[in-house]
């Protein structure tokens, strides 16, 4: 966690292209100086013992919940195809992949 | 009838059941207040005026024919937008979901229109609901009607703006880190954030799922109430609704306070709240007092982590949870790309906003391998530390008073320069949604400025209609002043 | 295949061993998807047809988990001996393409359903091993993506998420599978043994069990495992055979030449595996626990009852299909491959009828082209004619395409068709007596010792009853009559 200071530019790129954010250069310097802010008043955490603390999975404890196995169609499936801002009769269409 | 906007919800349903009000009226009344009030505070994004006439008029139509109302009988409700109502815009006031129409109805939505309630509009927000003045919006600031300088809060300052301005009796919030509590503080409201898992979560657009929780705002107690009775109860299609949530609340104030314990979190009165607000929230703890409540100081050890534990948590599940915002389905998508991660990066970068994109570069980061177990692991750790502070201090008292905010409303641009700056005006409204408990904001006073205080009360888990009987027991004692 | 099939005979003399593990997708069973109320049965529907809010990753919509596909993964591993955690949890899996609509897939990650299991393998030289799983977990499928239009292809891609949020378990099995031929006993075996649950149909052809195999080459002896590259798109065990057949020969020509191998992953396109198109950045799939679901937690007396709903596993049942109805092993594992068959089997036998005919049966099933079944009872008759040898098992097995197909009654049809077999002595003399005089030769040959020349005189009896004298009878008195002679 101390490591968090030094985040470089490049650090905010790979986070960026990991996120799938296009960045302009104003925008990653910007953000660089931020995060170093940022993590530096999150770096607190590094100092508290959580041995033995198990981290929090669910917030009230819920467990099993579940749906029975039955279909209900949904009707209104066209709703979803209309949204799409560019589609090919009933598909989503996307840029060509190369597999 | 005059002054149709003057009254309350409960006013509202009570007369229009009866039919000594039209719910049409009482739509167009608020519409019109929406015409003369809303070019200053700006709080709708969206203005359903002929949408709300409609479903008034049936309102009416359903009375007409004998049958019996809901709940919400022709009362006018805004809606914060990032909840769906089917065929309605909702952008989370983003520029990434510009243009996309709800293809379903939140479960909340649903059972608002079952009990004839009138959706007015849909409220603006910070972008995705990320921020705590509203300045994030994409598209238009909205401003606190107590003072048009002033932020209304955030993120649900939309909704807390309508209703202060009686544009609507009633409006629906969601609180992840303070959203509700701390706007509505802002604004002269009452506003909760319910018990995790005590609302339904189905068709809130998510920030973060394991801290969002729906919420009710209102300029009183019963009214909070009310709108908390029909949303809350058990969904099957969320998986985090709680089974034993139940949807009753009378917003009643507690019959006697008398032996009642309170405790004041030594942490939540630190240096640096402002004086004024102290002031206020002690006298309304004093008030408490004299009612017969036992008050306690307590410790909760852990609160100085929360807002670093709440700071990885929340952006860690946005990060994820705002991926599905590509420029397939819906929403923006970026022109002239060649390839498919072209696509993607651009329709994202094009489509959020700053600190949007902020909060996912962090998230991204924290889950990022080699560093999961130092933020994310360890933040889940240190949110079972502040769940237990909770647990231990609710065997030694029945409810916590603490400020709701550090400050009243501010300034636009005081704060928005420095992201950790914003980030600690939550810093008391964070640690219940980390634990998940009860948790209201109630006016108790106002500055030397005439900007509101709010008194954040806190109850264990489940307990929402004690924390709402405590709440009204203290709007009786306050006697809190409304805008005209 | 015919080339490299021969250089890989010729190199499996040589210094390498393959190392494989194979990860193999199963789709569950069930109505509905894993996290939606949708249609699991979108093969072939119109597309986006079987789709909701929830597995297009509609904002707000929220999974909820089917029961019955939990259930279905956990007989699968109970099957497979696996070892269930009394509580597991899903994680996400975050990773961008169009076929993921959350752009995170709901998987499990450090606390899976079931860790360990074992699949049992037998061998065609009739040697058997196991070979153990690492885990079995439960995730959603992705969405089927489109690059073409029949031959066509389009200048885009598209996209259809029928299949997407289909409920799948993941089987993982450790790297202890050392040729071909054992990948190919590994998944026939797991396939039985599913089907055999009631966890999944694998059927191969609608995709519903997919594999892909990591493939590394040791230098025989040694325990130091290579470099492996994972190999994808393999749709049929017979091109999981041939890929990694290929892929050795790749393999140890890279290593015998003194090159290296890269990790990667690549693709069988049915004559060779290619590399795929590296990816720009590494995959960082930034697994963490999913806040929209709660944590699975397993009871004993959930197990219990799971146990007792699975019915005989494959094993088991050829085992009984030896001891209890004297079947050959061969009978036996030719049955008990498809379920149904053996199922229909153990069906068929329990009627009256054919009571005490399993050997018949066994035989009749066998003997039959592109079994399916007729109704249990009309092969109830049929084997009684059989047993009571009205008909030989020959005429049954010819008689039964016309019994599938009219629906009559066996027993009618073969008096339609005047089958009976003759079992009449006396009618039976005469054809003996008529085939003996027309063949003196071949009298002398059976009494000068060359008892297969009886098969000329059977065979003479056969064509003047028309076939429908008794064979064992005919041979009994052919040979009192040579006696007499
Ligand atoms: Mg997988
Ligand atoms: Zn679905």
């Amino acid at each position: 966690m101390e490591k968090s200071s030094s985040i470089t530019e490049e650090d905010v790129r790979k986070i960026a292209a990991l996120a799938k954010l296009s960045l302009t250069p104003e925008e990653i310097s910007r953000y660089q100086s931020q995060f170093v802010k940022i993590l530096d008043s999150i770096a607190q955490l590094s100092r508290l013992n959580v041995e033995n603390v198990p981290p929090t999975s669910s917030v009230l404890g819920l467990k099993n919940a579940f749906r029975e196995d039955q279909a209900v169609p949904f009707e209104k499936n066209h709703a979803l195809i209309d949204n799409a801002p560019e589609k090919d009769g009933p598909f989503f269409k996307v840029p060509k992949i190369i597999e | 009838m005059k002054n149709l906007t003057s009254l309350s919800a409960s006013k509202i349903a009570q007369e229009v059941s009866s039919g000594n009000l039209k719910a049409e009226d009482v739509a167009q009344a608020h519409l019109d207040r929406v015409k003369t009030e809303d070019p200053k505070v700006k709080a709708f994004i969206t203005l359903l005026e002929e949408k709300a006439l409609f479903s008034a008029r049936e309102i009416d139509l359903k009375r007409a024919q004998g049958k019996k109302l809901g709940k919400l009988a022709g009362v006018p409700i805004a809606v914060k937008d990032n909840i769906l109502v089917e065929g309605v815009e909702t952008t989370c006031a983003s520029k990434i979901l510009k243009g996309f129409k709800a293809p379903y109805d939140a479960t909340i939505v649903e059972k608002l229109k079952k009990e004839d309630a009138v959706i007015l509009g849909k409220t603006n927000l910070d972008e995705f609901a990320m921020g705590s003045s509203n300045e994030n919006s994409a598209f238009f600031k909205t401003k606190n009607p107590w003072n048009l300088e002033t932020v209304p809060g955030g993120s649900s300052g939309g909704s807390a703006a309508a209703v202060a301005a009686k544009m609507a009796p009633l409006s629906l919030g969601s609180d992840t880190g303070g959203s509700i509590r701390q706007p509505a503080s802002f604004c002269g409201l009452v506003g909760i954030k319910p018990t995790y898992g005590l609302v339904s979560r189905y068709g809130l657009i998510a920030f973060a799922s394991s801290l969002d929780q729906i919420g009710p705002m209102a300029r009183n107690v019963e009214d909070t109430a009310l709108l908390l009775s029909s949303i809350a109860g058990h969904d099957p299609k969320d998986s985090t609704s709680a089974p034993q949530a139940q949807n009753h609340f009378s917003g009643m104030p507690l019959e006697s306070i008398r032996g009642l314990k309170i405790g004041m979190p030594r942490e939540y009165f630190a240096d640096g709240l402002d004086p004024e607000v102290r002031k206020s929230v002690l006298d309304a703890v004093n008030n408490l007092k004299t009612m017969g409540a036992e008050i306690k100081e307590v410790t909760l050890p852990h609160t100085s982590y929360a807002v670093a534990t709440y700071y990885i948590i929340a952006p860690s599940e946005a990060a994820s949870n705002l991926a599905r915002f590509d420029g397939v389905r819906y929403g923006h998508r970026a022109q002239n790309v060649k390839s498919l991660s072209e696509l993607y990066e651009k329709s994202r970068g094009e489509g959020f906003g700053p600190e949007v994109k902020r909060r996912i570069m962090l998230g991204t980061y924290a889950l990022s391998s080699g560093y999961y177990d130092a933020y994310y692991n360890r933040a889940q750790k240190a949110r079972t530390l502040i769940s237990r502070d909770f647990e231990n201090v609710f065997k030694e008292v029945d409810f916590l008073a603490t400020p709701t905010a550090p400050s009243v409303a501010f300034k636009f641009g005081e704060k928005s320069a420095d992201p950790v700056a914003m980030y600690l005006s939550d810093i008391f409204t964070i640690p219940s949604n980390l634990a998940g408990n009860a948790s209201l904001s109630i006016p108790c006073g106002l500055n030397k400025d005439r900007l509101p205080i709010g008194l954040q009360l806190i109850a264990p888990a489940f307990e929402d209609e004690k924390l709402l009987s405590l709440a009204a027991a203290v709007e009786k004692a306050v006697n809190f002043p409304q805008l005209n | 295949m015919v080339a490299s099939t021969v250089s890989w005979k010729e190199t499996m003399n040589e210094s390498f061993e393959m190392v494989v593990g194979l990860e193999v997708h199963v789709q569950l069973d069930t109505e509905t998807k894993l996290f939606c109320a949708c249609s699991n049965d979108g093969f072939g529907a119109v597309p986006n047809s079987r789709v909701c809010p929830v597995c297009t990753g509609q904002p707000g919509a929220l999974p909820v988990l089917n029961k019955k596909a939990v259930e279905l993964a956990f007989k699968a591993a109970l099957a497979l001996n696996g070892k269930l955690a009394h509580q597991s949890i899903f994680a996400r899996k975050n990773y961008f393409y169009p076929d993921l609509p959350k752009a995170y897939q709901i998987s499990q990650y450090d606390e899976p359903f079931c860790l360990g299991g074992e699949v049992p393998l037998r061998l065609k030289d009739g040697k058997t091993k196991i070979v153990p799983l690492a885990r079995i977990h439960m995730e959603e499928d992705a969405g089927k993506l489109l690059h073409a239009v029949g031959s066509q292809a389009l200048n885009h891609s598209l996209v259809d998420f029928n299949r997407g949020g289909v409920p799948l378990i993941e089987i993982v099995s450790k790297p202890e599978i050392f040729s071909s031929d054992e990948a190919y006993a590994y998944l026939t075996s797991l396939k039985e043994i599913l089907q055999y649950a009631r966890a999944s149909s694998c059927d191969m052809e609608k995709g519903e069990m997919r594999c892909d195999a990591n493939i590394s080459l040791k230098p025989k002896g040694q325990t130091k495992l290579g470099t492996r590259a994972e190999i994808k798109n393999l749709n049929s065990f017979k091109n999981v055979k041939d890929a990694l057949e290929y892929e050795f020969l790749r393999q140890s020509d890279i290593l015998a030449s003194g090159g290296k191998i890269i990790q990667e992953t690549r693709l069988w396109n049915g004559k060779e595996t290619v590399s795929m198109r590296s990816k720009e950045e590494a995959h960082d799939y930034r697994y963490f626990p999913d806040p929209d679901l709660v944590p699975i937690d397993l009871s004993p007396e959930w197990i219990a009852k799971l146990e007792s709903e699975i019915s005989e596993l494959p094993q088991a049942r050829r085992e009984r299909f030896v001891s209890d109805y004297h079947l050959s092993p061969y009978e036996a594992e030719v049955l008990v491959a498809d379920q149904t068959v053996s199922d229909y089997f153990i069906q068929v036998l329990k009627l009256p009828e054919a009571q005490n005919s399993a050997g018949l049966l066994a035989k009749l099933i066998m003997n039959i082209p592109d079994f399916s079944p007729i109704p249990a009872e009309q092969m109830a008759s049929l084997i009684h004619l059989c047993a009571q040898k009205t008909i030989t098992l020959n005429q049954a097995k010819e008689l039964y395409p016309e019994i599938h197909q009219s629906k009559k009654d066996p027993k009618v049809l073969v008096k339609e068709k005047g089958l009976a077999q003759v079992l009449d002595e006396k009618i039976l003399r005469d054809w003996v007596k008529e085939a003996l005089a027309a063949n003196p030769q071949a009298i002398s040959d059976v009494k000068g010792g060359k008892k297969q020349a009886v098969g000329a005189l059977v065979g003479a009896v056969m064509k003047l009853s028309k076939g429908k004298a008794n064979p064992a009878l005919v041979n009994k008195l052919i040979f009192e009559g040579i006696d007499k002679a």
